[in-house]
């Protein structure tokens, strides 16, 4: 084995659960958790903020603060925080469940920044009260090119750790490092991922055009058409959430208790309707916004 | 599942479990569902809406 | 385990009062998938709507025609509007007021005209919960019978900038 094999498979096993965790990628579980968090405790800072203001003896901020940490509480829950927890859950599912290296460990610290540096500018602007948009930034509501910026920035870097991770599983089931089917959280995982490249590919199709309208390179996206696809990144970012947590409970409970599935055939099956049918929940658009017919 | 059980590499696999197992179709299907029934139905809705007249 | 690698044909369909409870959740999926629409269509909500492109510009041209030919009153600065009964009504979201009031008659039907002349508007019928995007560039038609009399007040749901929260309107309806 060359030294760089030995590096990529290096790896300690773990004294509680008896599992191999791989160097490199706990690195990276590590770090996205930590992240996922701090941007939870933004968030719920926001919040706390928010209902406070709203509780009519306090009312602590002022209506332009109010709006700014309703962007804030907005964009970092719904977007930094879901899916840097959902990332750190797919370097672990995708590592130490399948007993493999990961695919790249240099694009891995290259998407890592992506998303940091996006969610850091992001946070910066709004803060900076250039961006008091709200999460959905419906235009004509403009705020400052460096909201989008941000954004896209992360959304980049997220969906090229979903390729990663895709990548990751490919290289695991060619080197045969597990043998019969994926496990039930990995699976789990791989649902996560696959609804978070819908959301971000809708992500990026609704936040580039506008970001270069804020840029003044282009004229502006048709309101309607905005609305479609910033909700396609919307409601599928909540999902991303729902099919993680799941698969964190299936974790937890084999872990703390070494309960198993009932029935792996139930709880697969579950997981593909939620991939195939889940977004119906984003329908409703489709039904009530203007410009789409109901009769 | 047991552990200790050795991999049956005559036992047939049922259709459906190959399916579960297919990463790539269900990323392909994953995709193509969503992206028909919400994104492109969408846009062709409001490429076709009319101009308005205002009487 | 949830975290091993099940091997062999581990394909195993429900059985017994594991098939009830599955079978009871997806007859509910498809339930609730089919009220979605249904509800839509025949739950009496929203008003039946047809939807159309309009230049803001040409659009607020209009809704001024429209106030100085119907303008019947004035209530804190804005016109009250009376439309004919079975024509077109035009009513326009603008940063921050919904303009201009209308008066209708019960149980006569209208052409209500919506749209936005800037930003992104919510239109929310207060207490008939009955909610609608405002976009600008595009017209929503809707086909309204009142069926009761009294004041309701439009709020603005959608976040439209720092007046959002005062964006108000109102519709009359008279017996």
């Amino acid at each position: 084995m060359s030294t760089e094999t030995i590096k990529a498979t290096a790896h300690r096993v773990c004294e509680t659960t008896g599992l191999s965790i791989f160097l490199r990628a706990q690195f990276f579980v590590k770090i996205n958790a930590v992240l996922a968090v701090i941007f939870l405790l933004v968030g719920g800072i926001a919040a706390i903020s928010l209902a406070l203001t709203r509780w009519s003896n306090v009312m602590l901020l002022s209506d332009v603060w109010y709006y700014r940490m309703l962007t804030l509480h907005g964009v970092n829950m719904l977007i930094f925080w879901i899916i840097f927890f959902e990332i750190a859950i797919l370097y672990f599912a995708s590592t130490t469940l399948l007993n493999t290296k990961m695919f790249s460990k240099n694009l891995a610290h290259v998407f890592l920044a992506l998303m940091v540096g996006g969610a850091l500018l992001t946070n910066y602007i709004i803060l900076d009260g250039r961006a008091d948009v709200l999460i959905t930034s419906y235009p004509p509501l403009e705020a400052h090119p460096i909201f989008y910026l941000g954004i896209i920035l992360f959304a980049v870097g997220a969906l090229n750790v979903c390729f990663n991770f895709f990548a990751t599983l490919y290289i695991a089931k060619k080197n045969k490092t597990y043998e019969g089917s994926m496990p039930l959280v990995t699976f789990g995982a791989t649902t996560a991922a696959i609804i978070a490249v819908v959301a971000l590919l809708h992500g990026a199709a609704a936040l580039v055009p506008t970001f270069f309208w804020s840029m003044g390179w282009m004229e502006m996206m048709d309101t309607g058409t905005y609305r479609l696809l910033w909700w396609g990144l919307g409601h599928h970012s909540q999902q991303i959430n729902v099919a993680a947590m799941v698969s964190v409970w299936y974790f937890v409970a084999t872990m703390s208790t070494g309960a198993k599935p009932l029935n792996e055939t139930v709880c697969r099956g579950a997981f593909i309707l939620y991939i195939l049918f889940i977004n119906l929940a984003a329908a409703h658009h489709l039904l009530v916004d203007p410009g789409l017919s109901s009769e | 599942m047991d552990k200790t059980n050795k991999p049956m590499e005559e036992e047939k696999i049922h259709p459906i479990q190959k399916f579960m197992d297919n990463i790539w179709l269900l990323l392909a299907l994953g995709l193509a569902i969503p992206i028909l029934s919400y994104t492109l139905w969408g846009l062709i809705e409001l490429l076709t809406v009319e101009q308005g007249i205002l009487p | 385990m949830s975290i091993f690698h099940p091997k062999g044909n581990w394909f195993r369909p429900p059985t017994g009062s594991e098939r009830l409870w599955v079978g009871m959740a997806l007859a509910w999926c498809l339930v609730m998938s089919v009220t979605m629409p249904w509800w839509h269509f025949q739950g009496k909500q929203n008003a039946p709507q047809n939807t159309y492109e309009v230049d803001p510009g040409v659009f607020n041209d209009r809704v001024n025609e429209f106030v100085e030919t119907n303008q019947v009153g004035e209530m804190n600065n804005i016109p009250i509007v009376q439309p004919e009964p079975g024509g077109d009504a035009y009513l326009m979201g603008r940063i921050w007021q919904w303009y201009p009031i209308l008066k209708l008659k019960k149980d006569q039907t209208y052409r209500i005209h919506l749209s936005s002349i800037d930003l992104q508007h919510g239109f929310s019928l207060i207490p008939m919960n009955m909610n609608i995007h405002v976009l600008p560039g595009y017209d929503y038609v809707m086909t309204i019978t009142p069926t009761s009399t009294g004041e309701f007040s439009i709020i603005c749901n959608e976040f439209c900038g720092i007046g959002h929260h005062r964006m108000t309107g109102k519709i009359i309806v008279e017996a």
